[in-house]
């Protein structure tokens, strides 16, 4: 039951993450290759202040949370000021991230250098991980279904056109940035109080390469479609144990023939809703009601 | 005072002076008709004006404010509104979204009002909602509403461009080419329906159109460019018998010579 509990802990751990990734790149259209380092530097901060200065943890993960989010103000300003975008941005962001890890890999107060943070105290359980993952995704769902989301998703179909119509692109960019980078380092904090032990490396490119395949895997522009497909892409290496050997060739693979065969990602611009099931069940009702009313 | 006034703009691309010393004046009201073979500098006076290409030199001035050098989406709020030679709408937005980003453009809420999903976020929404439709149903499009933007027939999407530009309740609406492309039943629809929005609505339209006819029949002033200078300025009749537009548009005949 451990085995389980801790890959729901990790699932719902990533899906945080990946929230932050869908704000940036599923609907400001931004690819990111560097949202490990908002990750490391909201894993960090949180650890920190629990372990040395007694801080409750959420508080402590919070503020994690509004470092990263600062943090992302300096590779963003001036790169989204520029119009960065497209290869670019995404390069700038994986620049940002390895500079992250190795600026931590060398601070020894505290952070320990490169032998990383132990002893960090356990307290992601499974109950608070699933509330906060809820509060996360139904906040980016309102966030994203608002009119603020509405121009981010304008500014990714038509930015010229967004701009002469009279959208501040800039700013809108720039504060999805800043929520996503929140989102990213509240990801770490949870990381950091369930590994209870970290290094820089923790945080490595890897780590933002599977948050984007994540997002283009579960379909950009979609809230829910990333989210599915964070939960298969962290059940799958672990249901694949199996066959060791062959994991990450399977992996591949998969990756490899949805690309091919949906290049729009799992479920491209739309949602997964119960909507249209409440309809169908409620008209069905109706019509029971009045056949029964017609047999009498 | 004029609406828009513009003051020896000049805009170059290097050693090429797309525009020089272009001198226009836009009353509130007027119909104005921007034409002359391709290369002119239609577009880019559009450009210059909307903030897309910085100027090298003249002003700018709209309703007595300098706006040479401004951001465009000031600009754009300031009451200047554009549709494009190659339509740049959002084609994975629907048709009645593309126009709600016309109406909102700044957010009209916070973002932790759209959290906890508040009356006033619901308000807006609903209100935005309605007010696209009506622009829709204006241009004639509204049974398009639910269609992806991307999804529509060609003409269609000229339509719901107007239709984005209308939305932002613009001072001035700068139309490019908005008959290209289209057959002459279409080009017919599209007279009948712009003399119908500058009669209801009195907007100032500025119109680039390589159909003459369209030109002709809509506009009360026209501004002939050639090689980015102005070659002439006035009403359809005089432009018509104007021999420079004649010599620019048709070419001169040719001397004979004695071989």
């Amino acid at each position: 039951m451990g085995y389980a509990k801790g890959i729901l802990i990790l699932m719902s751990i990533n899906i945080v993450g990946v929230c932050g990734v869908i704000i940036l790149t599923g609907f400001t259209g931004l690819f990111s290759l560097g949202h490990a380092g908002f990750m490391s530097i909201g894993a960090y901060v949180a650890a920190i202040l629990t372990k040395y200065f007694g801080i409750p943890f959420l508080l402590s993960m919070l503020i994690g949370g509004l470092i990263a989010s600062l943090s992302s103000l300096i590779v963003g300003y001036p790169t989204l000021r520029g119009k960065l975008k497209g290869d670019y941005f995404a390069i700038a962001m994986m620049g940002f991230a390895e500079s992250i890890r190795l600026l931590f890999s060398n601070i020894y107060p505290y952070f320990n250098g490169a032998l990383g943070l132990s002893g960090i105290p356990l307290k992601m359980n499974l109950t608070t991980s699933l509330i906060i993952c809820a509060i996360v995704v139904y906040f980016t769902f309102r966030y994203l279904n608002s009119q603020h989301g509405k121009l981010l998703i304008s500014i990714r179909e038509q930015e010229v056109a967004a701009e002469l119509i009279g959208v501040n692109v800039t700013k809108e960019k720039l504060k999805s940035l800043l929520i996503s980078a929140f989102l990213c380092g509240i990801s770490g904090g949870m990381m950091a109080f369930y590994y209870t032990y970290m290094t820089p490396n923790t945080f490595s490119a890897e780590l933002s390469n599977n948050m984007l395949a994540a997002v283009v895997f579960g379909g950009m522009g979609s809230i829910s479609g990333p989210v599915i497909a964070t939960i298969i892409l962290t059940a799958l290496p672990e249901l694949l144990r199996a066959v060791a050997r062959w994991r990450l060739v399977i992996y591949g693979l998969l990756m490899i023939i949805v690309m091919l065969f949906r290049p729009e990602g799992l479920l491209g611009n739309k949602e997964i809703s119960l909507y249209p099931f409440i309809k169908r069940i409620k008209k069905e009702k109706k019509v029971r009601d009045v056949t029964i009313k017609e047999g009498k | 005072m004029s609406l828009l006034e513009i003051e020896n703009l000049t805009v170059e691309f290097g050693g090429l002076k797309a525009l020089s010393n272009v001198n226009l004046e836009v009353n509130e009201g007027d119909f104005l008709g921007l034409i002359g073979p391709n290369g002119a500098g239609k577009t880019t006076l559009f450009n210059a004006i909307t903030g897309v290409v910085k100027p090298s030199d003249g002003d700018i001035n709209f309703e007595g404010k300098n706006i040479k050098g401004m951001r465009p989406d000031k600009i754009a709020l300031r009451g200047i509104s554009r549709t494009f030679q190659n339509i740049r709408l959002f084609p994975k937005m629907k048709a009645s979204e593309n126009v709600e980003i016309g109406i909102i453009r700044v957010p009209q809420y916070s973002i932790h009002d759209a959290i906890l999903g508040l009356p006033k976020q619901r308000n807006k929404d609903k209100e935005n909602y309605e007010q696209a439709l009506r622009h829709l149903e204006q241009v004639g499009i509204l049974e398009y509403k639910d269609a992806y933007a991307g999804e529509l027939p060609y003409g269609i999407q000229r339509r719901l461009e107007i239709a984005r530009a209308i939305a932002t309740n613009p001072k001035i609406l700068f139309l490019d080419e908005p008959a290209a492309g289209m057959n002459n039943d279409e080009t017919k629809d599209l007279i009948n329906f712009l003399s119908k929005l500058h009669k209801d609505t009195g907007i100032t339209i500025v119109l680039i159109e390589h159909h003459l006819d369209v030109v002709m029949e809509l506009c009360k002033n026209i501004m002939v460019l050639n090689l980015g200078s102005t070659l002439a300025y006035g009403n359809p009749k005089e432009i018509q018998s104007n021999p420079d537009v004649i010599k620019a548009y048709i070419g001169e005949r040719r001397q004979k010579t004695n071989v």
